[in-house]
């Protein structure tokens, strides 16, 4: 591997700046509820070094709350963490000829932010080396920000007032990750099957509400996707004729 | 919290968000894909985010009698409007922030 560019590091940096307002609160919120669920520092931290991947992390400790078992709160981790696959199969390719050992330290650091950061960017690099230096810029940041912020959270617990609501700010940071990439009918659709159907299945039994919601809502994409494509098969057809 | 069954829960949630992070790193160019699997990972995030968002806002109780205790819905929809808007996430999470302080402050 040739020598990291220093200049795209620090462009990546630079880049990851605003959004580091919608990390550092959450990080907080992240920190606080550890602490309030009984979780001691070397759990919170430990559980925020081994996932590095909030919303699992939340998810989990709400399911510890209502004593979930330890298969549902695995299972339910790894289909809110499945998403990266998709961030996986993007940034493969730029670290295609590494080794083995680099591969799985750059995977470790694959987040919603610096993904979005490296892939909003792809016109401003002209080489692989110059796209993976601003991604591990991004990391970097990232994963300081994050682990620091949570460290907070629970040292300090949640200093900012309640009149604030800042535990808001986790439904928020969610929302703008999807909202951004709402560019086709079908992912809207998916988008609003999530929604509805994580309501209507929030009470399931053995917490099974959000693997039930992911799988339908993924159902109707691929449904509609299919359906769609038939229409524009019978269209073409019918032109032909 | 209980040792053993919090360090099971997360060795396997780690282990399993691990192996998805670097799932392609290994499989690239050893696998083929088919185009409509690879389409519907496109969708992975439509179908898992907005669930996380459902419940803790919709079935939030608030203290708005006004709107039935469903402030934070209604700043959600004002956020989610500005952040389709501008695509940014400060604005969506200032814009949610903020309205929901306001709606508070002017509806108590």
């Amino acid at each position: 591997m040739n020598k990291l560019s220093k200049k795209y590091f620090f462009f990546g940096v630079k880049r990851m700046l605003p959004i580091v307002p919608g990390v550092v609160p959450f990080g907080l919120i992240m920190g606080s509820a550890a602490t309030n669920n009984d979780l001691t520092l070397l759990q919170t931290m430990g559980m925020n070094i081994l996932v590095f991947a909030g919303a699992s992390q939340l998810a989990a400790i709400e399911l510890f709350e209502k004593n979930a078992p330890a298969f549902v709160i695995i299972l339910t981790g790894i289909i809110i963490n499945l998403r990266f696959i998709m961030y996986s199969t993007s940034m493969a390719p730029v670290v295609a000829k590494l080794d083995p050992f680099k591969k799985i330290g750059l995977a470790y650091f694959l987040t919603d932010q610096s993904y979005a950061v490296t892939s909003n960017e792809e016109a401003s690099f002209s080489n692989h080396n110059e796209k993976l230096s601003f991604y591990f810029g991004t990391s970097l940041c990232m994963f300081l920000c994050w682990q620091i912020s949570v460290f907070a959270g629970v040292l300090f617990g949640n200093v900012v007032p309640a009149s604030w609501s800042l535990d808001f700010v986790v439904p928020l940071a969610f929302m703008s990750l999807i909202v951004p990439s709402l560019r086709s009918n079908t992912i809207i659709l998916v988008a609003l099957t999530s929604f509805c159907l994580s309501i209507i299945c929030y009470d399931l039994p053995y917490n099974l509400g959000l693997i039930v919601t992911a799988f339908s809502a993924l159902g109707v994409g691929v449904v509609s996707e299919v359906l769609k494509e038939k229409k524009q098969l019978n269209a073409k057809a019918d032109q032909n004729e | 919290m209980n040792n053993e069954y919090f360090w099971t829960s997360i060795i396997g949630l780690s282990i399993g968000t691990l192996l998805i992070r670097v799932s392609f790193f290994f499989l690239l160019g050893k696998i083929k894909i088919p185009k409509r699997v690879e389409r519907a990972f496109a969708y992975i995030p439509a179908a898992v985010l907005p669930a996380l968002v459902g419940p803790s806002v919709v079935l939030h109780k608030g203290s708005i009698s006004a709107l039935a205790g469903h402030e934070r819905l209604l700043a959600l929809v004002i956020a989610t409007i500005a952040c389709y808007l501008t695509k940014s996430v400060l604005v969506a999470i200032v814009t949610g922030l903020g309205s929901l302080f306001l709606i508070t402050m002017l509806l108590q």
